[in-house]
């Protein structure tokens, strides 16, 4: 009995400081957001994009757009890049050897035709099949190629652009008209210190779209998504914005980010056997940087971009952050030498800790802490007290920081202009604590087992298109 | 009276009513203008000439000098030759008569000196028919104390009938869209009127069906459009049966050369980088309805 | 312990309650007055759109109804003013819209210029340039008495270059400010020419990026004046310098006197050479090809990919090139240009 008492107060102390540190960290992360947005509030960003609209000031991109399977969705995107406002673009359509219509449909759609070019190798990829180039958009190319995961297709993309920078979009996103031009923005204006640009992504369902375009903002019923989009804009107030601020960046998503290609390049581009491959270049990148001792960054850009599909079933969330986890995990295990290594910089020594910590050791602490909760409550009294703590450091850990989230997205950007949405938005927040944080704190919690256990395999994501069901004319 | 006698090649009236009627139809619906020459012999009255001889020397001094796009006949009376120039104003058939009135007074093989005298009529729209043309013309010529190398004109039908316009303008920025508007709608262009439609987006562009339509249509957009890009429009029009009656301006902020490129290649009128001048974009509408009637 | 700390975790969550709660109330106080805004910017916008266009285009007389009266209905103005600067030129309307913002608009900027607030000074700062208001000039130097942020700093340099070239000169000296090339760009694209040609004088006292962005606002520029001037740079030891100016040769796109250029076919930098063998392109093919073949045997992928397409370009072109085929052992080469012979076929 004596064991049980020290070590239910052992663990309540270890939870109990770890929420604490947790907490204070967040804290500062989302002041220094606050701080930086503050700054930026209302300022009119019409005169920048007008400006780099010539292609006199801005610098020219490759789209790549890897598609497996996403003959619904795929359309879709390439209207919304087709729609960009940027001066210079190719879009760089790559088939991964697809086993639905994706080939057809985009052939069709473009009015593709064969055409014979000369592939520079700078990353072994897959095979080619063939290459064609459309009818109707002269900057519009499409590569078949043997199936080989969403990395090789990627390399293959890079393999054919022929552009300095290239900009990696999922074939189920849909771009703002702008978002290429703000993402490039730190990279123009930086002559090219910032060798890669993330931008900040947001979620589309509940969305009414259109061959490519978003014409009315609205808040989604379906409450699953409700919580990811608040969790969305979590990660980005307590997280991206500040890290990004010290080059700290260890993550940009893949959904739409940008980087030079000489670098990539050079960092081997995407490696096709890990399951984050975009947390792999990235990291990649960041070593890179430090081992050739240059002065150059990576950035997140705060402007929201890019518009994704959440999933709405918990079976296809669970799938998605089970393997978000493992492949986080895989990551920052590959290079775990970087951490606390002074060679690497602040990357080794404040990023990886915190990743170690925060995002990838959290969710069992947490979880940990869930649990100890319920035992207290069938243990008695003398653990109330420590229970109740830990309950109140979860509200604000849970309910503050979102809450706090949601009226500071409506006070800065405003994306849900409608007052109910607002309300809505604050009501789930209250009760995140309760369910959806659980919930995925298990799913990692399975990640992490699943990466000890070495078990990878994809989680195939079941989606519906985007845009509502209609016909393109 | 002689029977009148005619060289073996020529066209005759009846023969060249038929294909009068399609020419004229053709040449209106494609713009064109047709212009007709009518020509007399003005006889001296002193001397005794040989009709069917003088007949034959002029059928074959017209035939040697008209352009191989002309059309050359007699009428049935003998007494006049027509001649129907196609995509040719009165400009043209003024510089024609001046020639060869010049060749036939130098020339001295004919054998007696002939003179003639000509009417010419310019068409631009479809009120006039063969008969009408033929009886004006006559009776035009047939006051005999005209002069020799007399020249008359019929000027009633050198008027092309209004012909409408359809204009799409496809502009996202309402301030300027209404400007647009403005502008096209207050353009004076002769012969034409402009019936003018703004749209947002290109969807709700192609949604409108006014595309569709057989007029002459103008299409002042941009190259990137939210739902439905201009470049995708641009395509799907230019792929439509008959789809000269198009005419493509397409707007751009891009000042990039290969933007340019890429629209010319994909077929517009005109590429337009913004900003521009209104006045010039006038002018060049106007330039390109000019070009429609010569 | 744990009790001092429950009850101070209550407070704390209550506090952050009440805060947060007030902050709401903030929120919808504010949208509902964005609102208003919008709404009588909008009414104005539906009202005036059409007299300011009569006004602008049509010589209409002014009329005062168009003078704002507060924030929404100068929005109002500045919605109306960017559309017809972003989409229309034209030296009367200009001149109309910079008479009336330095009469009407003035006061707003002015007061906008000395806001706390550094967005809403930005914004300031961006009207007065597009505008050309220039009579905030003053206003604007008194800025820079101020602590003034780099973006600001950016901006006044614009204002001076529009209103001030002399000042501008002098104030781009200022080594604290430095800038990207894009943004140097930026502003000497606006330039008089000969303010601009200033720049070329003492070239090598400017920072790097004001060297490379000058030599790239010559070339954007397409002007026959800076061929000398980028021809002189092509002596310089810097080989960033010596790269632009080849690639600025090659924009402007005239070319008088091969000789100049024939050294750089042997320099020990692909990417010279690669503008080399682009610059041939305006050379007619008797005169370039030697030095293109050599070029087409380069050890490099970029330049041998080159040199075979300035060459097929020309209308005697793909023979020289199946000449060469015939003849040459440089497996590389051949390989090139029996790649571009395919590709220059199969797009007719």
């Amino acid at each position: 009995m004596k064991i049980l008492h020290y070590s239910m107060l052992f663990f309540g102390g270890v939870i109990v400081f770890y929420m604490l540190f947790v907490i204070v960290s967040y804290c500062t992360m989302l002041i220094i957001a606050m701080l930086d947005l503050r700054k930026r509030y209302r300022l009119d960003p019409s005169e920048y994009d007008d400006a780099h609209i010539d292609a006199f000031y801005s610098k020219p991109v490759s789209l790549l757009v890897p598609a497996y399977n996403e003959e619904v969705g795929v359309v879709d995107t390439v209207y919304s890049l087709l729609n960009l406002r940027y001066p210079q673009t190719e879009i760089i359509i790559i088939n991964d050897g697809s086993t639905d219509n994706t080939l057809q449909t985009v052939i069709k759609h473009f009015q593709m035709k064969p055409v014979n070019k000369i592939i520079k190798t700078n990353i072994h990829t897959k095979q080619v099949i063939q290459i064609y180039e459309s009818e109707i958009y002269m900057n519009c190319i499409l590569v078949d190629k043997v199936n080989g995961g969403k990395a090789d297709a990627l390399n293959v993309g890079i393999n054919v652009s022929q552009y300095p920078y290239f900009c990696s979009i999922d074939g189920d996103s849909i771009l703002d008209e702008k978002a290429l031009l703000r993402v490039m923005k730190p990279i123009v204006l930086s002559d090219g210190e910032v060798i890669a640009a993330g931008g900040n992504i947001r979620i589309a369902n509940g969305a009414k779209m259109q061959l490519g375009s978003i014409y009315d903002m609205r808040l989604p019923s379906n409450y699953l998504v409700i919580m990811q989009i608040i969790e969305y804009l979590r990660a980005f107030l307590m997280g991206r914005i500040a890290l990004s601020k010290f080059n700290l960046v260890l993550i940009i998503s893949g959904a739409f980010s940008v980087f030079s290609k000489k670098w990539a390049v050079e960092a081997g581009g995407y490696s096709t056997n890990i399951i984050g491959e975009d947390m792999e270049l990235v990291v990649n990148i960041h070593r890179l940087i430090k081992e050739k001792k240059e002065n150059k960054r990576i950035e997140f850009v705060p402007d929201p971009v890019c518009w994704t599909e959440a999933p709405h079933t918990l079976s296809v969330l669970r799938n998605q952050r089970r393997r978000w986890h493992q492949g986080m995990f895989e990551s920052l295990w590959k290079h775990k030498k970087m951490t606390l290594n002074p060679r690497y910089g602040l990357i080794g020594m404040v990023s990886f800790p915190y990743f170690w910590l925060v995002e990838c050791l959290g969710p069992v602490v947490e979880l940990g802490g869930y649990i100890y909760i319920i035992i207290a409550f069938f243990l008695g009294q003398i653990y109330y007290e420590m229970a109740i703590l830990l309950l109140l450091l979860f509200v604000i850990y849970g309910v503050i920081f979102s809450v706090a989230s949601v009226l500071f997205e409506a006070w800065s950007m405003n994306t849900y202009p409608r007052k109910r949405d607002l309300l809505r938005m604050i009501t789930l927040a209250f009760t995140e604590i309760f369910w959806y944080r659980p919930l995925t704190l298990l799913w990692r919690c399975e990640g992490l087992i699943r990466f000890v256990r070495r078990k990878s395999e994809w989680g195939n994501m079941k989606r519906v298109g985007i845009a509502e069901k209609e016909k393109s004319v | 009276m002689n029977e009148v006698i005619f060289a073996k090649d020529i066209m005759l009236e009846q023969d060249v009513k038929k294909y009068f009627e399609i020419m004229l139809e053709s040449a209106i619906r494609s713009h064109m203008t047709i212009t007709t020459i009518f020509l007399k012999c003005v006889h001296s009255t002193s001397s005794e000439v040989n009709h069917s001889n003088v007949n034959t020397q002029i059928t074959d001094f017209l035939t040697e000098n008209i352009r191989k796009t002309d059309l050359l006949f007699q009428l049935a009376d003998g007494e006049h030759w027509g001649i129907i120039f196609l995509q040719s104003s009165d400009v043209e058939a003024n510089a024609f008569l001046k020639r060869i009135f010049h060749l036939l007074k130098k020339d001295s093989t004919l054998e007696s000196r002939v003179a003639l005298k000509a009417s010419i009529t310019e068409i631009r729209n479809n009120q006039i028919n063969f008969e009408i043309l033929v009886e004006k013309n006559k009776a035009l010529l047939a006051d005999n104390n005209q002069q020799q190398w007399w020249i008359e004109q019929i000027e009633d039908y050198r008027l092309q009938s209004i012909e409408l316009v359809k204009v799409s303008i496809i502009e996202q920025n309402a301030i300027f869209r209404k400007v647009l508007e403005t502008t096209l709608n207050s353009m004076d262009i002769a012969n034409f009127t402009f019936d003018v439609t703004a749209y947002e987006d290109g969807y709700s562009f192609l949604q409108s069906n006014t595309y569709q339509s057989g007029h002459l249509h103008l299409i002042i957009m941009n190259d990137i459009l939210p739902r439905n890009n201009g470049l995708e429009i641009l395509h799907s029009l230019r792929t439509m049966p008959n789809e000269k009656r198009f005419l493509i301006y397409m707007m751009s902020e891009r000042n990039s050369e290969i933007a340019a490129l890429n629209a010319y290649e994909g077929g517009v009128d005109e590429f337009i980088v913004k900003p521009f001048n209104l006045r010039l974009l006038e002018a060049k509408i106007k330039r390109t309805f000019a070009r429609y009637w010569l | 312990m744990i009790d001092l700390s429950l009850d101070f975790l209550l407070s704390v969550i209550a506090i952050l309650f009440i805060v947060l709660c007030g902050f709401m109330m903030y929120i919808f106080y504010q949208r509902q007055s964005e609102v208003r805004f919008k709404k009588s910017r909008d009414i104005y916008l539906k009202d005036y759109s059409q007299l300011w266009y009569e006004y602008l285009f049509n010589n209409e007389i002014f009329s005062v109804v168009l003078i704002p009266r507060g924030k929404p209905q100068v929005q109002a103005i500045e919605m109306i003013f960017s559309s017809y600067l972003k989409n229309i030129t034209n030296d009367d309307m200009r001149w109309k819209m910079k008479n009336f913002s330095n009469q009407y608009l003035k006061t707003f900027y002015e007061n906008d210029l000395m806001n706390k607030r550094w967005s809403i000074r930005m914004n300031a700062l961006y009207r007065i340039a597009d505008l050309q208001l220039d009579e905030l000039l003053d206003a604007c130097k008194k800025l820079e008495t101020t602590k003034y942020s780099k973006e600001e700093f950016f901006q006044l340099l614009k204002i001076y270059s529009l209103f001030q070239p002399e000042l501008f000169i002098q104030k781009i000296k200022v080594p604290n400010a430095n800038y990207s090339e894009s943004e140097y760009r930026r502003l000497f694209v606006l330039l008089e020419e000969d303010t601009f040609m200033r720049f070329f004088d003492e070239f090598t006292s400017w920072s790097m990026s004001i060297q490379f962005a000058v030599i790239d606002t010559a070339a954007a520029k397409k002007n026959m004046k800076y061929i000398e001037k980028l021809e002189q740079l092509l002596t310089n030891e810097n080989d960033e310098i010596k790269i632009r100016a080849l690639k600025g040769l090659f924009e402007i796109g005239v070319i008088e006197n091969i000789n100049p250029y024939i050294p750089f076919v042997t320099s020990h930098l692909w990417e010279v050479r690669l503008m080399v063998g682009k610059i041939f392109k305006y050379v007619p093919l008797s005169y370039s090809y030697p030095y293109l073949e050599q070029l087409l045997q380069d050890e490099n992928w970029w330049v041998r990919s080159q040199a075979a397409k300035t060459i097929a370009e020309d209308r005697d072109g793909l023979e020289k090139l199946k000449e060469f085929i015939s003849y040459s052992t440089d497996h590389y080469a051949v390989e090139m240009a029996q790649e571009t012979i395919m590709r220059k076929q199969g797009t007719r």
